[in-house]
């Protein structure tokens, strides 16, 4: 995965879209950036207009996604939308690489993902409800991630749709993976071409069977050892 | 006497009040029905019943603008509970003015009234729900008159004929009964409003370039204003709310309360210092959704406006005992969670706004309180943030990945 137009130019666009922001501090591997945003969105009726204290920690090489932090106090320790570092739980990684599959781009992680972040906290802070809903996290947040993407309501029927796409090449006549009895053109063929147009989603998509597997596993052999 | 901010909340309300125009013809309406009734051969007291009768009345619909205000009234038919049924009462009313060439095309029948819409142009349009009803028989009367404290009040309770699906059944109400005890806890509220007039026009003089800005509210009391901010705020707060609608609280619920805690209240006391008192009061109430019943019986004696008896919640009509105005929150749990959540929201955005720094706080404040487009009309400019970016369930996620 890389930056589109290179780290120089995003972090450049970043400071212009948000120019209360500023480099901290960088090493080898990160930049970190800290300073305030500030969120201006409407839901229905409901508009929020808030500033926030962030600190974002950009990978250099990009095996990882950026991660921030809301250092302001502004959002609730309790809140459950936060990793164990507590960096912000924005999308599950999966939804979010293979949205910039064709380049990672600050500015659109930052409104896409980010500011919405936030506009959502703020309205469940006001009517204790998600505007957006809300993915669960780990593992069940991934199998969430892909049966959107399949509009699959099984968990069994995502799974052999991904399987399939790791394994077997495209052909569209053959039987559906799902088990409909369709063939694959007629069934979930449309959602699944695009893991096969492109060598980094494919890659993306066996890591994540690979993950998939190894939780289940896990939890198998701890429902074993009680 | 009011700071700049707090008048721009006072004219901004003022907006969504009804105008002296507005209100000169909804009453030759009144009039002209009670006329009519009576040329046709129906003996009846025809009155308004509701926010026109209170002077509460809020433009009714957040969503739309151009909306009709929506006016009650009742046409108690003089006759003898006994002598007709309920569908025969409502028929009766129905027959009338279906049958009249004036009225018969703007008419539209509900379960329980008889709709006559008035459109004029510039939103100045209303509708007046009538409410065909019948003097109460005394032994509901003298039975209620056991229960309630104010046994002086029974005496003006209806019977109103209600249509569901399979029958017509008579159900109990008291309009005036509690219009007059609504009003005799705004008649000390009243006379503040005329003494402070003079007062309230020369400190506005300094702080607003032209006369017109200054608001009007003393021909409203703070108590009438208190209830228009909070119902309002209400309509605002749920319409982002699926099925708002449906759970947020009724006005007779917020009339009620606000009135009870108005009473044991210096009536001197300006709009925003009643909003205070009210909403800090809510705020203690709010407590039944962490404590248990009991707990909040026992840490706090006094606070029995909102009652929960064995999860039962209640709030007593104060002009007839047998109606709980809180029923629907035993239909659904959603209704009082939602109740108290709003009620801390409106704290924020009405109270919060005036402490807020920066003006544009105070403006996206007020557009939460009240509604943007109240606020734009009343204010214009003044503060604007740039327009909000909308976000919506099809900003986001369902953009199909690639296809």
């Amino acid at each position: 995965m890389q930056y589109k137009n290179g780290l120089s130019y995003q972090i450049q666009q970043l400071f212009n879209r948000y120019p209360n922001l500023k480099i901290e501090q960088e090493d080898e591997h990160n930049i970190e950036i800290v300073g305030k945003i500030l969120v201006s969105g409407k839901i229905e009726f409901y508009i929020v207009y808030e500033e926030y204290q962030v600190k974002i920690l950009v990978s250099k090489e990009l095996n990882h996604l950026p991660q921030i932090y809301e250092i302001g106090g502004t959002v609730e320790k309790s809140y459950a939308h936060k990793a164990g570092n507590n960096s912000l739980c924005l999308e599950t990684d999966t939804a979010i690489k293979l949205h910039f599959l064709d380049g990672f781009d600050l500015v659109e992680w930052m409104e896409k993902y980010v500011e919405t972040y936030f506009i959502s906290y703020e309205f469940f802070k006001r009517y204790g409800k998600y505007p957006f809903g809300e993915r669960p996290h780990g593992v069940m947040g991934v199998i969430d991630t892909y049966q959107q993407l399949f509009k699959e309501n099984s968990f069994k029927n995502t799974f052999k749709i991904m399987l399939y796409i790791a394994k077997k090449a495209y052909r569209g006549h053959n039987d559906c993976p799902c088990g409909s009895g369709l063939k694959i053109r007629n069934c979930h063929g449309k959602v699944m071409k695009p893991f096969y147009e492109d060598k980094k989603a494919l890659e993306i998509i066996k890591k994540d069977i690979e993950y998939i597997k190894k939780e289940v596993k896990d939890y198998g052999n701890n429902i074993n050892k009680r | 006497m009011y700071n700049k901010r707090e008048l721009d909340i006072l004219n901004t309300i003022k907006s969504l009040d009804i105008t002296p125009t507005m209100f000169k013809n909804a009453n030759e309406k009144y009039h002209n029905i009670a006329d009519f009734l009576s040329e046709h051969g129906l003996k009846a007291d025809f009155y308004p019943q509701g926010s026109f009768a209170l002077g509460t009345v809020v433009r009714p619909n957040v969503k739309d603008n151009n909306a009709a205000y929506d006016l009650d009234a009742v046409c108690q038919v003089i006759d003898a509970k006994n002598n007709l049924t309920a569908k025969e009462l409502f028929n009766k009313v129905q027959d009338i003015f279906e049958k009249s060439p004036l009225y018969k095309d703007k008419l539209k029948v509900y379960s329980k009234c008889i709709t006559i819409e008035y459109s004029e142009a510039g939103g100045a349009s209303f509708s007046i729900d009538i409410i065909p009803a019948v003097d109460e028989e005394e032994l509901i009367k003298t039975e209620q008159k056991i229960q309630s404290d104010r046994p002086d009040l029974i005496g003006t309770a209806i019977a109103i004929p209600k249509h569901n699906e399979k029958n017509y059944t008579w159900f109990t109400n008291n309009p005036k009964g509690y219009k007059q005890w609504f009003d005799e806890i705004n008649a000390p509220y009243k006379a503040f409003a005329e003494t402070t007039r003079q007062m309230v026009f020369d400190s506005a003089r300094m702080v607003y370039d032209s006369v017109e800005e200054i608001p009007d509210d003393l021909t409203r009391t703070s108590l009438q204003r208190v209830v228009q901010i909070l119902k309002r705020n209400r309509d605002v707060y749920y319409a982002s709310l699926d099925s708002g609608d449906d759970i947020k609280p009724i006005s007779a619920i917020i009339n009620t309360l606000v009135a009870e805690m108005a009473k044991h209240v210096d009536p001197s006391f300006n709009v925003f210092d009643l909003l205070r008192f009210v909403l800090n009061e809510f705020s203690i109430y709010s407590e039944y959704m962490i404590i248990n019943e009991a707990e909040f019986r026992q840490k706090f004696t006094t606070r029995r406006l909102i009652q929960k008896n064995n999860g039962k919640w209640s709030i007593i009509n104060p002009a007839l005992p047998k109606d709980n105005l809180a029923d629907s929150w035993n239909q659904n749990p959603d209704i009082p969670k939602y109740f108290f959540r709003w009620l801390k929201a409106a704290q924020k955005d009405i109270v919060g706004s005036l402490h807020v720094v920066n003006d544009s706080d105070f403006r996206v404040s007020l557009e939460n309180a009240l509604g943007s487009d109240a606020v734009q009309k009343t204010i214009g400019n003044r503060y604007k943030i740039e327009p909000p970016k909308v976000f919506s369930n099809n900003t986001l996620s369902a953009r199909p990945w690639r296809i």
